[in-house]
């Protein structure tokens, strides 16, 4: 009977360890180098330049709805990030100030006054930084297969839980640089970013992150 | 001479008058009105909303549902939901709100505004029909309310939608080029309070 029982509990474990993996990937042994390596190649990056992909599935729905535009990142905290099909939407982000520029209206403001664009504002610097092992927002888990590293990060705050069940990294492990964001929201629809034709370190002027 | 004043008043602003006199009763006519109730799988619009001095923009898809029901979510462009609203033949739905968005005032005139737009419970049974020089009127009572749906003389072109009460016009919503069963484009203006919805299809 207890050996039955024993069994059943170590089935049940091994269940658990496997359904908490995500598929195609498995868990980073304890003495590994990702963060090393993670800090090394936020170090390298000075400039992103990229076109993006992005994909909204509104799941009971059965819908998607797709955007491109093209993607700016200079160090420390420059970002750039402009949509342009089907749409034109620009966000800038310069420091703590912040642009939005949609087709009608431009509107400047402080991250600072804005709880949730301040987290918004430190999960993109993060992403492309390198730094998101180290955001106390959230509680990060490694895994990797061949050609990627995932990082899943599961937020804290109860404030942040009502947007996310947890933000998916997807990091080329070549040069950790971001290949894909994935955001799973509590209702099960979820926005994916592909990150596209990527260029590290060239140039970029700072006119372009200009928050007027 | 100062109640006198505020007696004038008073008097002057009761017999405010309907913003429709202008109508003339028209003889029941066929029901072409029901020519314009949106038939649509599904439909993006870009979409901007005004109140009261704040701004919001984004996407606003809208679709019929293989039971029938229509699902209205609005996002803002990086994927952030604001809210998700089902319109069923028994009743109105709050799928989902965004906490700010989650007052009951908000919710309300945003299903009146869309449901409009969408003939949502719009029984064809009970239509005042008036007429002026060029448009024809059809009006639909909802509760001490009336939704004229209005078009060109000929009831070819849905034109616009008002909404009014006994005395005073409320809301406008502006309706241009039906395209796959929905207005090209729409616009929503509330003439009681700053709360203006602007709707333009994208292409997919």
């Amino acid at each position: 009977m207890i050996k039955k029982y024993l069994l059943l509990v170590l089935f049940n474990a091994f269940v658990m360890a496997i359904s908490a993996q995500p598929k195609g990937f498995t868990a980073l042994p304890a003495n590994n180098d990702f963060s090393v390596r993670l800090a090394d190649a936020a170090k390298r990056t000075q400039t992103i330049n990229s076109d993006f992909i992005q994909e909204k599935n509104l799941n009971v729905l059965s819908e998607t709805i797709t955007s491109k535009g093209t993607f700016k990142f200079k160090k420390t905290d420059k970002v750039r990030m402009e949509y342009t099909t089907p749409f034109s939407y620009l966000l800038v982000i310069n420091g703590d100030k912040v642009m939005i520029k949609d087709s009608q209206k431009s509107n400047s403001f402080s991250s600072r006054s804005n709880k949730l664009f301040t987290v918004i504002n430190n999960i993109v610097i993060d992403c492309v930084q390198g730094t998101a092992l180290d955001n106390k927002d959230f509680t990060a888990k490694v895994f990797k297969n061949e050609k990627m590293y995932l990082l899943q990060l599961e937020p804290v705050k109860k404030e942040l839980k009502e947007y996310f069940n947890h933000i998916s990294l997807y990091l080329d492990i070549k040069d950790c640089s971001v290949l894909k964001i994935d955001m799973e929201e509590p209702t099960g629809d979820n926005t994916v970013i592909n990150f596209i034709n990527k260029k590290l370190n060239g140039t970029i002027p700072d006119a372009d992150f200009t928050v007027n | 001479m100062r109640i006198l004043l505020l007696i004038s008043l008073i008097v002057v602003a009761g017999c405010r008058q309907s913003p429709y006199l202008f109508l003339s009763d028209a003889t029941a006519r066929q029901t072409c009105i029901e020519t314009f109730r949106p038939k649509f799988k599904t439909v993006l619009y870009n979409s901007h909303i005004n109140v009261v001095g704040k701004h919001l923009s984004g996407l606003l898809l809208i679709k019929t549902m293989p039971d029938s029901s229509k699902r209205v979510v609005f996002t803002n462009e990086m994927g952030v939901k604001f809210f998700d609203f089902e319109f069923t033949s028994t009743g109105f739905n709050v799928k989902y709100v965004i906490k700010q968005l989650n007052k009951k005032v908000v919710i309300n005139e945003l299903k009146k505004d869309i449901g409009l737009v969408l003939f949502y419970n719009l029984k064809m049974t009970d239509i005042k029909y008036q007429n002026s020089e060029n448009e024809l009127y059809f009006g639909f009572k909802s509760g001490k309310e009336i939704n004229y749906y209005i078009t060109d003389k000929n009831c070819e072109h849905l034109l616009k939608i008002e909404n009014a009460s006994a005395k005073k016009k409320k809301m406008t919503i502006d309706l241009t080029d039906y395209k796959a069963g929905l207005p090209d484009s729409v616009y929503i203006t509330h003439h009681n309070f700053e709360f203006n919805i602007s709707l333009k299809q994208i292409e997919r």
